[in-house]
């Protein structure tokens, strides 16, 4: 294709949907101080509808991504989301979101909230798989400590996929992920899982029980995981 | 007689990469009749149906022709000097599907020249085997957490923000961040580059257990996303995490353009390619256009629940590069339709000079500034650890940036046009196209 017409055709599209955006437009393209403080007076009014407040809540993250501009209003939007995060009455959905922005940061109080959720002591905020995924993405020590318990008393096939991910960061639990990923009464997840776990943790033991593991079972989904284990290996240093 | 077609720059197996950008090309006669000074020869595309087809020219410049005839080449072997580049809207989708054919007077073939126009694409657009090349590629480089990739995840983090973020050099850091990433890529499958996940399209093809994953929709679920058993990135590890936890907040069968209620007030979630441009005001500067760190590029992140949605977090998925890659193209779509290629240009960029070390959030952003990590600076207010990554690694395919330790006006001309030499990637859907007559002129 000629550049020349190219340039035609791209600009003709350009000038269209400019013209067609011009006039829907009711805010402003890019958000700034004005928006965030109206976002976040809105994500604390719990009067307001439950999704303006989302929205808001959606506004402040994609805000935090300008991080000079968003500076002076960090700090008020973390305590906004502990908040959230801690009352039992906020509705499901804001509760997740809040926390789910929390755990990456390593909050403590959002810590604090999925382990009470996770051992009953108060009422959870998100469903157990979802709170040990959270709790995992920082706090290791706790999730890893949360999940082995987790593992000895669940049968949610959902919380035991989860649980083994989790101790793939344990060097003390690799005997135990080898066992599910070869126990053929383990779901196909939970196996699957274990043996990415295992994988990650100790590649010789993953190696070993994969050999077994492809002895014993072909054309499965543990079959097809454990083989691409085996062909993932690590280039020269790039 | 035989023609010796040779294309710069090639890879150590002596294969062939190009892009958009015409990179200088040679052929020469073998057992030429001598009796005569010259023959003439014509290049000509040979390659499959539905390939990639390349382009001729006899100066650094765009060309249409698909064709090229030489006159008279030396038949004592002298070499003849050609430009070759990919023809726009026809990249390949596998190495070898570019032939390039020398034919004599009688239209008898005398010589020939595989290769491969690579490009970065659409991510829906590629086949199934360009997308399951990319995602070995990057499975490799994580290698379950123990591979090189630790480094880039190490980039990208909360110490290291302010290199990257809140000011001018948002976009060419993270230029140079992609590039360097493309490049262990294409160390470890050639074939590879990255593609872009187009956030103001619907991409429902993208979020599935055979691409980048889906969570389950059971009520008790996690946002830990699946993949097919044996995907390339079911071994995906970082930090310590197994797995990546990512769920659409929106309806992945449609754009994350629609308009959301906030404070009595509208804002658009995503913004459009078109309204993405338009932040460049009428005037079409920089200054304006940066503001798409953000929206579009903040607003696409926080679609997502897990990881992505936060600074110092985002790049533990694989999604991040997808999406920033889509960043980088908008950048430069929106640099060529304004033609802000040239770095110089008050327009094409909006800091200049060097920072003064105690530039506060302006180090690593002023035209000049050489970038962390490459630069390997650990004094305040760089990060005051060790740097994840060493010098940016040469490249076969390209010349530029020429050394280890880019600046950031080095990411600016990146086609090429002014410095003549390209950093060895385009888009799909954006060409290369000299900006000035002058410009065409002073580089013949």
């Amino acid at each position: 294709m000629k550049v020349r017409d190219f340039r035609r055709e791209v600009e003709a599209e350009l000038e269209r949907t400019q013209a067609r955006a011009a006039t829907e437009r009711l805010g402003p393209a890019v958000a700034d101080a004005e928006t965030w403080e109206a976002a976040l007076a809105s994500l604390q009014d719990r009067r307001a509808k439950p999704e303006s407040r989302l929205a808001a809540l959606y506004t402040l993250q994609a805000g935090a991504f300008d991080l000079a501009k968003f500076a002076p209003f960090a700090a008020v939007f973390v305590a906004a989301l502990q908040t959230v995060a801690q009352a039992v009455d906020e509705t499901a959905e804001l509760r997740r979101a809040a926390l789910d922005h929390l755990a990456n940061t390593g909050d403590t109080i959002a810590s604090r909230v999925l382990i009470e959720g996770l051992e009953g002591t108060q009422p959870a905020a998100v469903p157990p798989a979802a709170a040990l995924e959270m709790l995992a993405r920082d706090d290791h020590g706790s999730a890893v400590r949360i999940a082995t318990k987790m593992l000895d008393v669940s049968e949610e096939v959902q919380v035991r996929e989860q649980a083994a991910r989790i101790l793939g960061s344990d060097p003390a639990s690799a005997g135990r992920l080898e066992t599910m990923m070869k126990d053929t009464g383990e779901a196909n997840a939970v196996r699957r899982a274990s043996a990415v776990a295992l994988r990650a943790l100790r590649p010789d033991a993953f190696g070993t029980a994969a050999h077994t593991v492809l002895g014993n079972e072909a054309d499965t989904e543990i079959d097809a995981t454990v083989r691409r284990g085996l062909r993932t290996s690590s280039p020269k240093q790039l | 007689m035989r023609a010796v077609i040779e294309v710069e720059p090639t890879d150590r197996n002596g294969r062939c990469f190009l892009t958009w950008a015409p990179v200088r090309a040679t052929l020469r006669l073998e057992d030429a009749d001598r009796t005569v000074g010259g023959h003439d020869v014509t290049l000509r595309n040979a390659g499959p149906a539905g390939g990639g087809r390349v382009v001729f020219s006899t100066r650094f410049t765009q060309s249409d022709d698909a064709e090229l005839r030489l006159q008279q080449v030396a038949s004592d072997g002298t070499p003849r000097t050609f430009w070759v580049a990919g023809e726009f809207r026809s990249p390949s989708t596998a190495y070898g599907d570019v032939v390039i054919e020398a034919v004599d007077n009688s239209n008898a073939v005398i010589g020939k020249r595989d290769g491969m126009v690579r490009v970065r694409k659409n991510a829906v657009a590629l086949t199934a085997a360009e997308r399951d090349l990319f995602l070995d590629a990057l499975g490799q480089l994580n290698d379950a957490g123990g591979g090189p990739f630790r480094a880039f995840r190490d980039m990208h983090v909360a110490a290291s923000a302010p290199e990257a973020h809140g000011a001018a050099g948002f976009l060419a850091w993270h230029r140079a961040y992609l590039l360097d990433l493309e490049r262990c890529l294409q160390e470890i499958e050639p074939a590879v580059a990255l593609p872009y996940w187009r956030f103001d399209e619907a991409a429902p093809s993208l979020f599935v257990p055979e691409f980048l994953g889906s969570p389950s929709n059971s009520p008790g679920a996690s946002d830990l996303v699946v993949f097919r058993p044996g995907h390339a990135l079911e071994f995906w590890t970082t930090d310590g995490v197994v797995g990546i936890a990512r769920r659409p907040r929106w309806d992945i069968t449609f754009a994350p353009t629609t308009n959301v209620s906030i404070g009595g007030g509208t804002i658009p979630a995503v913004l459009t390619e078109g309204d993405t441009f338009e932040l460049g005001g009428s005037q079409d500067r920089y200054a304006g256009f940066r503001r798409m760190e953000a929206n579009p590029h903040g607003a696409a992140h926080v679609r997502f629940t897990g990881p992505v949605n936060s600074v110092p977090t985002a790049a533990r998925d694989p999604l991040f590069f997808l999406l920033h890659t889509n960043v980088d193209r908008l950048w430069a779509r929106w640099q060529w339709l304004n033609r802000r290629s040239n770095a110089d240009d008050p327009s094409a960029y909006s800091v200049f000079g060097t920072s003064r070390p105690d530039g506060g959030g302006t180090v690593g952003h002023r035209l000049d500034d050489t970038m962390w990590p490459w630069n390997q600076d650990r004094v305040a207010p760089r990060p005051d650890f060790v740097p994840p990554r060493a010098g940016l690694p040469p490249s076969p395919y390209a010349t530029a940036p020429g050394t280890g330790t880019p600046r950031v006006r080095d990411m600016i001309d990146f086609h090429g046009l002014y410095s003549r030499g390209s950093l060895g990637f385009s888009y799909d859907d954006v060409p290369f196209e000299i900006e000035t007559l002058e410009t065409e002129e002073a580089i013949v």
